[in-house]
């Protein structure tokens, strides 16, 4: 079934050129990228492992069982039975919330490599398109940490493994942003997207900010074009879900300048260049000045209308993570396609900001908010 | 042989422990490995069971063994201590089953502290040692990059700039990077020195570059010694460098640097004879630590061995014990009588065993209320299927568990596996040079049983040892059947003198008509012209013979387990089921077989009307059913024709019963028991609608519908849908006549197994051996001997061998067992020590 939609969106989506036959472009969504002759050749067998990863993801049940814990402990008796195995087995009682959350990471990072290393072009480049996101994140974290005098090995202890690289540590040398693109990122794959906001001028807080935000524009605008020019089950998948990410951005870029210094033209320039709110919404989002504002403009796109309708207790941030959860739940549905990748990726991670917060909860007494996670499948 | 046929009688048992008792009975139990748990608490979570902090400290013990035996792994002296421990842990483990296991767990605490602290120690000296080393590398090095700065006075400018400042100076040493003004121009130059990793070096020398814009003179040289790293025990190759730059906010920079590339920079005096006082400084403190190293890892040394020791032992007491809270958190807790209540299953002939195990348990507690088995009725649920197995049987009765698992109390066809599978393959495989090979293959691994069967072998080796008693008998009866054959690596044998003679060379063998060959096949139809029409047709024949015969055997297993059913089913199975069956095979293939035996048994062309060519069989049966009314030509004897009439009639007959006569009583059972429940229904209503009738009597009138509800499902079986019912029986017919005509095919396998043997061990001879041998070139024989060899061994040894074991187990496992094997049970998986211990 999933082929016969996917196939006949292709021939009537108002991508494909109107003067292409509608066999031609069958023909062409056989053989391309994402075709179903070629497809397994190369990637048939990561995304099968991919899959058997996602059915390893914690169920509904599991999660029942997980909040009724009492103690961390009980979590791993109970983990121990999923597919996480014995992962803490080696862990000294009494357990602590962040060894578990270290050691869920261990297991995606496994993961994450273990499919990296086997993955052959274009898929290799693709899965690295993910690990650029957090490139930028540790970029922006050592380059805080080091602006307030932090211990740079204790910084890098808190770096995300998928995002190492090599000389990430000389980041602490780094005054200005030209120091830091010409020392350190100029050799990693971070270079281009620096580019945009090359200045001499010192580091602070602010410069940070905008620097993790034009970092990941220009990220997100790459990853985004790479898949619309990779074309196939990819471009749609993750099309939407990098639309999203793009709209979640401006969003909380907008939310969070109020009441600080960013100018509105500086703010404006932050924004990504695509998105389902890409240019009307983002052009009005530019010229708000409050947060009703931003909610009015929301209103007008059916996605984010549904989105924030039930968001009376719950946070705008959760919210977006339902939705991105749902997002990569339907990345799942299709074949062909690189998008599930990516979707593994982020499930897991919301799945272990699950686990991490139901431990919190045990561990701090806090059994009210212990329902308040987002649950998978 | 009796507890083979069908698998043991098991009953449903409930165990009433004291709370006191329940460790060690559970313990007595495992032991005994008789008796099978049932979960009690399907429901409850892993951690909300009622033993399970047991568990969880058993966990954590297993952890703390897991790291001593990490830390033993690292020691190499003390690890051989470990494995030539594990041979006789029998032994230790009794003497340490009666250390309690708050003492051991005390004992671990306490170890694994000591040895944490001592690992901590090590680290720390270790670090020092590496410090101490690095930094005598470094001084040394140094020493050789100032000596070569003199030297280099020819250089442009950094030789003079560096040599200046170290002429001229007598300021003080800091930590690395001192500043001195050179005099002549007012330039400062300070040098940085330290010890990096050399895969580093490449990416360090890069971002130096770039920070400092290119303005920076490095030297560096390798340091030979491999430094271990204190933390993860890795040895790092390492290299010094001295960095010489200008102006203090180079220096700032490069420090930043090197400490994020983790290089370590050390302090280093300016002159030549400070640095001389340095390192020789060094030198002693190094030897100093060197003695307190070789120390402390010899006192390291020794507690590990200590620990080693015991290692095995308490691995399985923790193991054990684990075992024991797994099984007890299976059991309900009934908490006003304080006991547990455990339900299982155990043969029936073990109750005594477990009633005096429990007594022993009680006695080893000091409980004061002993233990109380009862057996209770099982309900809904089948009981496992326990084969007790000897360790000859075991191998047959797995060749049938691979297929599937007995149904409770299932005739087994693993009794006579034991015969048949050999013999069929024998059959597929004769030859008496093979067969001896095999056979001597099989005694090695009898004769090395015990020796083989203590140690963990590789699969190739484990699977035929495993199989060593199938094996052994497959060669016997590859040796008969190579006997009967008369083959010997494909030459034939004559022992007791052919009885065809040639009287002359132009006409052909004549048979000496005054006896016949004893045993097997004559030598002489070997190399005859119509060999091979012979062996074809004696083979085929064989085949066919044995084929019908393993078949109706299996036919009439079925009718042992219509036997162990309840009536009516009993009955119906019987006549309507296992008797059509054998009517419809015999009047067929039965009547083949006769005609094979009559055919040979016949002297053909001296009977009174002599007949020159007798008539082919299988024409004659398919002409049986499709002509019935020509008479077949020649008769073979008289009334023949009146036989096929008969014949053809009871194969209708028998199709007759098995499909309308069956369906029809089915549907009149199914009918009746209808009523039954349909009448219980009506009395249901009638004194529902009574007006307020006295509950006493409600009770008793639904305990009776239970009882009959209870029996009615005993005997329709389950089947409720008579629809499906007739289905399925359908289809059952369909597939036996089927199954019947293809399945008799299917045995002529054994013919061409055997065939496809003896060719091509007969092709393997004439052209490897006996080829060479008539060539007469006598180096070549030796050659071609031991490719003719080789290619015996790897082809028809190994190769065949394994395609007559596969097809073997394809007769046995689809023609013969489809006849009666429903396969559907569960195998009993007792608590066994035995069996956690050793988990394959």
């Amino acid at each position: 079934l999933s082929f016969n939609t996917s196939l006949w969106s292709r021939v009537c989506s108002p991508l494909s050129p109107p003067h292409c036959h509608p066999f031609a472009v069958i023909a062409l969504t056989m053989v391309g990228h994402g075709g179903m002759f070629t497809f397994n050749k190369n990637d048939g067998y990561l995304e099968a492992l991919v899959r058997g990863y996602r059915a390893g993801l914690l169920s509904q049940a599991d999660y029942a069982n997980l909040v009724q814990c009492d103690v961390l402990e009980d979590m791993k008796l109970h983990l121990a039975q999923t597919d996480y195995g014995d992962f803490l087995a080696n862990e000294p009682s009494p357990l602590h919330t962040t060894t578990i959350a270290a050691k869920c990471l261990d297991r995606l990072v496994d993961e994450f490599n273990h499919v990296r290393i086997q993955a052959v072009q274009p898929l290799a480049s693709f899965l690295d398109y993910i690990s650029y996101g957090y490139m930028i994140d540790n970029v922006v974290l050592l380059i805080t940490g080091t602006l307030h005098e932090r211990d740079i090995s204790e910084l890098i202890d808190k770096c995300h493994p998928l995002g190492f690289f090599k000389s990430m540590a000389t980041l602490s040398v780094a005054h200005n942003v030209a120091e830091l693109y010409n020392n350190v990122l100029i050799d990693t794959p971070l270079a281009p997207y620096i580019q945009g906001c090359l200045s001499e001028e010192d580091l602070d807080e602010m410069n940070i900010e905008i620097i993790r935000n034009t970092l990941y524009k220009a990220y997100l605008e790459d990853f985004f074009k790479y898949c619309e020019e990779m074309g196939g089950e990819t471009a749609m998948i993750m099309g939407e879900i990098l639309k999203f990410e793009a709209d979640r951005r401006a969003i909380n870029i907008t939310i969070n300048s109020f009441g600080t210094e960013l100018s509105k033209d500086d703010r404006e320039k932050l924004y990504p260049n695509f998105g389902h709110l890409y240019p009307e919404g983002i052009a009005r989002l530019a010229k708000t000045d409050d947060a009703d504002a931003v909610r009015e403009i929301l209103a007008a796109y059916p996605t984010y209308r549904d989105v924030l309708t039930d968001s009376a207790d719950k946070s705008l941030e959760d919210c977006f993570f339902e939705h991105e959860v749902k997002l990569n739940k339907a990345a799942f549905e299709t074949q062909f396609g690189y998008g599930i990748f990516y979707a593994y990726i982020k499930l897991r991670e919301q799945e272990i900001r699950n686990i991490v917060w139901i431990a919190e909860c045990i561990s701090q007494q806090m059994k009210t908010k212990i329902n308040q996670f987002i649950p998978i499948f | 042989m009796g507890h083979l046929w069908r698998s043991e009688p098991m009953q449903l048992v409930q165990l009433f422990v004291q709370i006191e008792a329940a460790h060690d009975t559970v313990d007595e139990l495992g032991n005994l490995g008789l008796i099978q748990f049932r979960d009690l608490n399907p429901d409850v979570n892993a951690f909300q069971r009622n033993f399970v902090n047991e568990v969880k400290r058993c966990d954590e013990m297993e952890r703390k063994l897991r790291f001593f035996e990490a830390q033993v792994g690292q020691e190499p002296g003390v690890k051989r201590l470990l494995s030539s421990v594990s041979v006789d842990n029998g032994a230790a483990s009794s003497s340490s089953s009666t250390q309690s296991l708050d003492e051991l767990e005390g004992r671990f605490d306490e170890l694994e502290k000591e040895l944490a602290q001592m690992n901590a120690n090590q680290t720390m000296l270790n670090r020092n040692n590496n410090e101490l080393v690095e930094l005598q590398h470094v001084l040394t090095k140094d020493a050789v990059f100032f000596q070569e700065a003199y030297g280099n006075v020819g250089e442009p400018r950094r030789g003079e700039d560096a040599r200046a400042p170290l002429l001229a100076s007598g300021a003080s040493s800091g930590v690395g990077g001192d500043m001195f003004g050179a005099a002549a121009g007012g330039v400062k130059l300070g040098f940085v020195t330290g010890v990096i990793a050399r895969d580093k070096i490449p990416a360090f020398e890069r971002v130096l570059w770039r920070a400092t814009r290119g303005n920076l003179f490095m030297r560096q040289a390798t340091v030979e010694q491999k430094l271990r790293d204190p933390v993860s025990g890795v040895e790092v190759e390492k290299n010094v460098f001295i960095i010489f730059f200008q102006g203090d906010r180079l220096q700032q920079k490069i420090k930043k640097i090197c400490e994020s590339f983790q290089a370590n920079v050390y302090p280093s005096p300016d002159t030549t004879r400070e640095r001389g006082e340095l390192l020789n400084q060094v030198t002693h403190r190094l030897q100093d630590l060197e003695v307190v190293l070789t120390r402390s890892r010899e006192n390291r040394k020794q507690v590990l061995a200590s620990v080693a020791v015991h290692l095995q032992a308490w691995r399985t007491r923790v193991m054990k014990e684990k075992a024991i809270y797994h099984t007890m958190n299976m059991f309900n807790y009934d908490i006003g009588r304080k006991c547990l209540i455990a339900e299982g299953w155990c043969p029936k002939t073990a109750t005594e065993e477990i009633q005096y195990a429990l007594r022993r348990a009680t006695q080893r507690s000091g409980a004061l209320v002993p233990s109380i088995l009862s057996v209770i009725r099982a309900v809904h649920e089948q009981p496992p299927t326990y084969n007790r197995t000897s360790k000859y049987t075991k191998a047959f009765q797995e060749i049938v568990n691979a297929y599937g698992i007995a149904h409770y109390r299932e005739v087994n066809p693993a009794v006579l596996s034991i015969v048949t599978f050999p013999f069929l393959f024998g059959v597929m495989f004769g030859d008496v040079g093979h067969g001896f090979f095999l056979l001597i293959f099989s005694l090695i691994l009898i004769i090395k049983e015990k020796q083989l069967g203590s140690q963990k072998l590789n699969e190739i080796i484990a699977m035929p040892f495993g199989g060593r008693y199938v094996l052994f008998l497959m060669s016997l009866f590859a040796i008969y059947a190579g006997f009967i054959y008369n083959e010997f690596f494909s030459l034939p044998m004559d022992i007791f003198g052919t009885t065809w003679h040639q009287p002359n060379s132009t006409s052909g063998n004549i048979p000496d008509l005054t006896r016949t060959y004893p045993f097997g096949i004559d030598p002489a139809w070997k190399g005859a012209p119509n060999e091979l029409d012979f062996y074809n047709s004696f083979k085929m024949k064989m085949s066919i013979v044995f084929g019908i015969l393993q078949m109706s055997v299996g036919i009439f297993l079925s009718f042992f387990n219509a036997m162990a059913m309840k009536r009516p089913h009993s009955i119906i199975n019987m006549w309507l089921n296992v008797v059509p069956q054998i009517m419809f095979l015999w009047s067929i293939f039965g009547y083949m077989c006769f005609l094979i035996f009559y055919k040979w048994y016949i002297d053909w062309p001296h009977l009174p009307p002599p007949i020159p060519n007798p008539p082919f069989i299988l024409p004659l049966i398919i002409n049986m059913f499709l002509q019935p009314s020509t008479p077949p030509d020649p008769l073979m004897f008289p009334g023949q024709h009146s036989l096929h009439y008969f014949l053809v009639l009871v194969a209708l007959a028998a199709i007759i019963i098995m499909l309308p006569v069956k369906l029809g009583v089915l549907k009149y059972l199914h009918n009746k028991q209808h009523q039954h429940i349909g009448h219980g229904k009506q009395h249901d209503e009638h004194s529902g609608s009574g007006s307020a009738p006295p509950s006493p009597a409600v009770g008793h009138h639904h305990h009776d519908h239970d009882d009959f509800d209870d029996e009615a499902l005993d005997v329709s079986h389950g089947d409720l849908e008579f629809g499906e019912v007739a289905i399925h029986q359908v289809i059952h017919v369909i597939e036996f006549i089927l199954g019947a005509i293809s399945n008799t095919a299917s045995y002529l396998r054994l013919w061409a197994l055997s065939l496809a043997h003896s060719e091509l061990s007969t092709v393997f001879w004439d052209r490897l051996v006996a080829g060479p041998v008539k060539d007469g070139s006598v180096p070549m024989i030796f050659v071609f001997w031991s490719v003719w060899f080789a290619g015996t061994f790897a082809v028809l040894l190994v190769m065949e061998s394994l395609s007559a074991f596969l097809h073997a187990l394809r007769l046995h496992w689809v023609e013969f067992q489809n006849k009666f094997y429903v396969g559907d049970g569960v195998k009993f998986t007792p608590f066994d020590y035995k069996k956690i211990l050793n988990p394959d």
